[in-house]
């Protein structure tokens, strides 16, 4: 039987912790890992990911983005560095393919 | 589960559609619970990240006749623990989201004020539970899980979730104590 201190807890913790619904960065970031190469994955961090689906997903909802952009675009000066030792041909197959990925996974293609 | 059990197994079939169905039924619900657990947006974010790319790699570990929620939440809870561990300090206040919640568009500034009260007095309360307690108040009150399911998520015995129920509410109880009655009434 509910007591006086389980209706507040019910009553309040909804409220306290909201439904929200997680940044589009969050799916962004699971694809951009899921879809990159084993050897990309364990070059990059998920800290990595989240940036760079951050900026990805910015770009594309001002419309600017280009799957033929360099990695740079996307990436933080560490990050940057990290993707040198795949060297810059790689960086840029897997920037598009990852790009393009995320691109047609995402329902109607929608941001 | 049955529609959950059908798209885990069009997964495993190949299906990856299926997967962001999955990411799409219960995104929110595991993202409550890390929000909850982290009181930091951008670290429940990376752990729904993270639960995510685990089931991705585990679902096929799965045994489909166990609900897919609880699953994924022991899966949130772990990752939680981890972050918490790294964590010197906790999070300082709850005040922004508090002000979002209760400046609702059909509140009057009393109300505001009154509910605002109300829910610093919970919020204060449940700061000064230990982890383990406010996860089983969490996954409880917020989730709605049987204790049973609790004890599945959190990996340890159900005698276990129930004295931490215990003593959580224990303590509510003396924090909240006399306020608990007016506080009701004002409901």
């Amino acid at each position: 039987m509910e007591d006086d201190l389980d209706l507040i807890l019910r009553w309040t913790i909804k409220d306290l912790y909201p439904d929200v619904e997680p940044s589009p960065r969050v799916w962004l970031g699971i694809w951009s890992r899921l879809n990159a190469s084993p050897r990309l994955v364990a070059k990059t961090s998920r800290a990595w990911t989240t940036r760079w689906a951050g900026a990805f997903y910015r770009h594309l909802e001002e419309g600017v983005w280009r799957p033929d952009w360099p990695v740079e675009r996307y990436a933080s000066p560490r990050a940057i560095l990290e993707m040198k030792h795949l060297g810059p041909l790689y960086q840029q197959k897997q920037t598009i393919l990852v790009g393009w990925s995320l691109y047609r996974a995402l329902p109607n293609h929608s941001f | 589960m049955s529609q959950d059990r059908e798209l885990v197994l069009q997964f495993l079939a190949g299906e990856e559609a299926a997967f962001a169905a999955l990411y799409e039924k219960y995104k929110r619900s595991l993202f409550r619970t890390a929000l909850a657990i982290t009181e930091d947006q951008g670290a429940a974010e990376e752990i729904l990240q993270d639960c995510f790319l685990r089931a991705y790699s585990r679902l096929s570990k799965l045994d489909l006749s166990q609900p897919l929620g609880p699953w994924l939440h022991r899966i949130v809870v772990n990752l939680s623990y981890t972050w918490a561990g790294k964590r010197r300090f906790w999070p300082l206040s709850l005040e922004e989201v508090v002000d979002w919640l209760v400046a609702g568009p059909h509140a009057s500034p009393e109300q505001a004020l009154e509910e605002r009260e109300i829910k610093r007095r919970v919020e204060e309360a449940l700061r000064s539970l230990n982890l383990s307690q406010r996860l089983v108040v969490i996954l409880f009150y917020l989730q709605g899980f049987t204790l049973g399911e609790i004890a599945y998520i959190l990996n340890c015995p159900l005698g276990t979730v129930k004295s931490r129920l215990y003593h959580a509410r224990r303590i509510l109880r003396d924090k909240l104590g006399p306020a608990l009655a007016p506080l009701r009434e004002s409901m």
